[in-house]
C-alpha cells in the first residue's frame, strides 16, 4: 500500500513540476488574450 | 479553450503512457536509453527555468504563436497543448514512469496525469483572479522552484537509466 502511495506521489510531483499549472496560467492568459471569457 | 487544450494534452500523454512499450519495441530502444535521453531533456527544461529563462523546448517562438493565432482552434492545440502542457519533457516523464512496469503502475501514472490535468484546468479557468492574487513575482518564484525540482528529476532519471544500462550489460 505504502509503495503505491509513494509511487503516485513521485509521479504526481514529476508531472506537476513539468506541466507547471501555476506558472503556465499567465502563459494561458497571454495566448488567449483576445478571446472573451466564454471562449476561454 | 482551456478544456480543449487540457483534454488534448491528456490524450497525447495518455497515448504515450499506454503505448510506451509498443513505441520502445517499434524503435528497438530500451528503457535505460530513454531514461538517459529523457533525463537530459527534463534537466535542461529545469535548468532554463531555474535561470529565469523560458526553456526553448517548452516555449514556442513568437513566430509560431502568430501563426497559430490565425487559426481559430489554433492556440488550444499549439502552443497550449503542445508543447506547453505535453512537451517532450512531459512525454519523457510519462514514458519513463510507465513503460517497462506493471499494468497497475501504468494505471497509477494515468491517474496522476488525470489529477494534474484537472488541476491545470482549474488553474486556467480561475487564471485571471489567480494571477492577480499571486502576483508576478510569486509566480516567478514558483517557476524557479519547479525548475530546481525538474533538474533533480532529470538527474534522477539519468541515474536510473545509467544503473539500468549497467545492470543490463553486466548480466548479458
Amino acid at each position: 500500500m505504502d509503495h503505491w502511495v509513494v509511487q503516485f506521489g513521485s509521479v504526481f510531483m514529476a508531472f506537476f513540476a513539468i506541466m507547471n499549472p501555476v506558472a503556465n496560467t499567465p502563459v494561458f492568459l497571454g495566448v488567449t488574450r483576445e478571446l472573451d471569457e466564454a471562449e476561454r | 479553450m482551456a478544456a480543449t487544450s487540457v483534454f488534448l494534452a491528456f490524450g497525447i500523454v495518455a497515448v504515450f503512457i499506454i503505448g510506451g512499450r509498443a513505441i520502445f519495441e517499434l524503435f528497438g530502444i530500451t528503457l535505460p536509453a530513454f531514461r538517459i535521453a529523457g533525463g537530459i531533456l527534463v534537466f535542461l527544461v529545469g535548468f532554463h527555468l531555474l535561470q529565469g529563462q523560458e526553456s526553448s523546448v517548452h516555449t514556442p517562438t513568437t513566430e509560431d504563436n502568430e501563426r497559430s493565432r490565425d487559426a481559430a482552434f489554433g492556440v488550444a492545440v499549439s502552443p497550449l497543448a503542445i508543447p506547453i502542457l505535453a512537451g517532450p519533457g512531459t512525454i519523457a516523464t510519462a514514458m519513463s514512469y510507465s513503460a517497462g512496469t506493471s499494468l497497475a503502475e501504468m494505471g497509477l501514472t494515468l491517474l496522476a496525469l488525470l489529477a494534474i490535468c484537472a488541476i491545470t484546468y482549474a488553474f486556467f479557468v480561475a487564471g485571471e483572479s489567480f494571477t492577480k492574487f499571486m502576483g508576478q513575482n510569486a509566480l516567478k518564484v514558483v517557476s524557479r522552484l519547479m525548475g530546481l525540482i525538474l533538474a533533480v528529476i532529470g538527474t534522477q532519471m539519468v541515474i536510473a537509466g545509467v544503473s539500468g544500462a549497467v545492470r543490463h550489460y553486466a548480466s548479458s
